[in-house]
């Protein structure tokens, strides 16, 4: 089966000047997502998953963020080099967003009807009350009872979980290409988790988008994606199909993280593995591979210079002088 | 085996907080049940993993039980000391028997104090009331001795909290729990915060403490993956009641409450093969607000095996052998 690339990200890089000196936030990052698949980008926090896509989505602050380099194509276009007036139709029309936080991703000021029906009535040839009906029919669609009644409320006269389903029904609503979930469910229960992700998942297969799902929850890549990419200190370190990267991992950080979890199928106790320290402060990153600090193989040149992610067959791609 | 000690045995636990009035002028108090009648006991050097969702009275319970909030009502006992009764001055006295340890490093050390400061401020407390008969000398080599513990450098004792990673702030706060060697640590959340690469640092670290020093925990968490590892026996909680406790692999195995199978079957794992194999509950709705007057089962409303009984009375909790209660009426 062939498949179609709907988005394909060439060697962005960004950067964030601080008094510290400049914070190297994305170090040439590369990747594709195709046609109504889920990928998962995982890594700890500052490792550049989120500042990636918020560069994608033209939502980096600058000043003191800044892109130096790369593209990113989507439609044609290419979403780091287009003016507002081109930015404005995509987001929120083809590419949508999803934020972690549902506490503070609505204005509690205004009712959900405004909020919901202010992306339609930008993006769609509709007048408001068919805004208002279509709404209504995102919030049923999203397990929001009485949806009638509900979408007058005001943010606070929902709980987190129903807030982050509000967040997700106007996400869909204009039918988008692509969704980014930026740790959708991180702020959320467990037992609402699996609601939410079991939402994302039918969605998906009625409205047929694309999804790129950012999380340092290993459980939940593991559930949703088909493709995994892993990073670390603002580098692509591995990327492989989801089983792949689970049950054969070659990156010395990718199978230390995976190993560090404690798991709730695990047998008998044992003592769990730990890499040691922790991770580089992005402002004095060495020319050498941000893990050998913290890599138990690492070999001479990997303090010398930066491992290139190579295309080491048809899925996998990795960044290492001595992988598993 | 040697019979086991109880270290702690709470009963009856209470703790009503007063949210509000009924109506303009009246007088009757309404209440916030965080935690509402709760019973258990803890045995001497083992851990006792307590986890629940946000709202469940967790980390309630464990501020009650050491009388950082007083109790509305019920009993703790610590050590042989009936914690509940005792006045401020033998409460303090009490004090170095019991520690915590807080979820979110950064707010729980002050960042004007230097880590030598922090770590020895409970040993100098303890001083100046002459229960800790040690010079300062002596206590600054306990504390490079505590630095030294948690895996720290000695040499940090003049630095500050600012001055370090998440993980690291994690273990000054470690060291600072351990610096009158206390008997019981409860730690309320103590590696949500961290990364999933520090996190197994501070969970091997806790585990090794305990190995070391014969010490008992309490352990409340979210993440039952975490608090499974890490326990020997596991309380969970939904809305201020303990509503099944037991071993962690029989609770694991053979969970009994609809709410703990729940919670196990949504829990993430990652094992891409099993998740996708796996069937899950999903439950319908949201954790109720503990405010309700509602004189039925807490978890009615989102319970798929609901009967007419559990509307008009609460489930008591049930041995059902083997060391595990459950507060369920399909059990009873």
């Amino acid at each position: 089966m062939q498949k179609e690339i709907l988005l394909k990200v060439n060697d962005l890089r960004t950067i964030f000047k601080t008094d510290e000196g400049i914070v190297r936030a994305v170090n040439g990052v590369s990747f594709i997502v195709n046609k109504q698949e889920t990928i998962g980008i995982v890594g700890e926090s500052g490792c550049g998953k989120s500042v990636t896509n918020l560069s994608l989505m033209g939502l980096i602050p600058s000043p003191p963020g800044k892109i130096i380099s790369g593209e990113a194509l989507f439609d044609g276009l290419d979403l780091l080099h287009i003016n507002d007036k081109q930015k404005r139709r995509i987001r929120g029309k083809k590419i949508s967003m999803v934020f972690q936080d549902p506490m503070t991703s609505l204005n509690p000021y205004l009712r959900i009807s405004t909020q919901m029906t202010e992306v339609l009535l930008e993006h769609e040839n509709i007048n408001k009350k068919q805004a208002l009906e279509r709404s209504i029919e995102m919030l049923r669609l999203v397990g929001i009872p009485d949806p009638e009644k509900r979408i007058f409320s005001y943010p606070h006269e929902f709980s987190g979980g129903m807030r982050q389903r509000v967040m997700i029904a106007m996400a869909i609503s204009t039918n988008p290409e692509l969704l980014i979930a930026d740790e959708p469910t991180t702020a959320l229960d467990v037992t609402i988790q699996a609601q939410i992700l079991d939402l994302l998942q039918s969605i998906q297969n009625k409205i047929n988008m694309s999804i790129i799902l950012i999380t340092h929850n290993l459980g939940v890549v593991a559930r949703m994606t088909e493709r995994i990419i892993v990073m670390y200190a603002g580098y692509i370190v591995e990327e492989n199909i989801t089983d792949e990267i689970f049950y054969s991992p070659s990156h010395p950080y990718t199978k230390g993280l995976l190993k560090s979890i404690p798991r709730i199928d695990e047998e008998e106790k044992s003592k769990l593995y730990s890499i040691p320290g922790s991770p580089p402060n992005l402002v004095n990153l060495p020319e050498a591979c941000p893990f050998y600090p913290r890599c138990d193989r690492k070999i001479e040149i990997c303090t010398k210079s930066v491992p290139e992610l190579k295309q080491i067959s048809e899925t996998h791609r990795l960044a290492c002088f001595n992988p598993f | 085996m040697s019979i086991k000690e109880n270290l702690v045995e709470v009963n009856g636990l209470k703790k009503y907080f007063t949210v509000g009035h009924t109506g303009f002028l009246s007088q009757r108090p309404i209440y916030l049940k965080a935690v509402d009648g709760i019973s258990f006991n803890i045995f001497k050097g083992e851990t006792l993993g307590m986890v629940g969702e946000s709202g469940c009275g967790k980390s309630t319970v464990a501020r009650t039980m050491i009388r950082l909030h007083e109790p509305t009502a019920g009993s703790v006992i610590i050590d042989n000391s009936e914690i509940s009764k005792l006045n401020h001055k033998e409460l303090n006295f009490h004090r170095k028997n019991f520690q915590i340890i807080f979820q979110d490093p950064y707010a729980s050390l002050n960042p004007r104090m230097t880590i030598g400061d922090i770590i020895s401020e409970p040993l100098v407390v303890f001083k100046n009331r002459k229960q800790v008969d040690l010079s300062f000398k002596e206590i600054k080599d306990r504390v490079k001795e505590l630095l030294t513990i948690v895996g720290l450098r000695a040499s940090f004792i003049n630095r500050y909290p600012h001055e370090f990673s998440g993980g690291q702030r994690q273990r000054i706060g470690i060291a600072r729990a351990l610096a009158l060697s206390p008997k019981l640590i409860l730690c309320d959340e103590p590696v949500s915060a961290l990364d999933v690469s520090i996190q197994s640092q501070i969970i091997n670290l806790l585990q090794d403490l305990q190995d070391k020093f014969g010490l008992t925990y309490l352990f409340i968490a979210h993440d039952l993956s975490v608090v499974k590892h890490i326990s020997d026996r596991i309380a969970v909680m939904y809305l201020g009641k303990i509503v099944e406790i037991s071993g962690y692999k029989e609770i694991y195995d053979n969970p009994l409450h609809p709410y703990t199978k729940a919670l196990l079957s949504a829990i993430p794992i990652p094992d891409p093969v099993k998740e996708r194999s796996r069937s899950r509950i999903i439950l319908v709705g949201d954790v109720k607000y503990p405010a309700d007057t509602f004189k039925g089962c807490k978890f009615y409303d989102r319970c798929q095996q609901k009967m007419e009984i559990c509307l008009t009375s609460s489930p008591e909790l049930v041995d059902k052998g083997n060391e595990h209660k459950v507060a369920c009426f399909l059990y009873n």
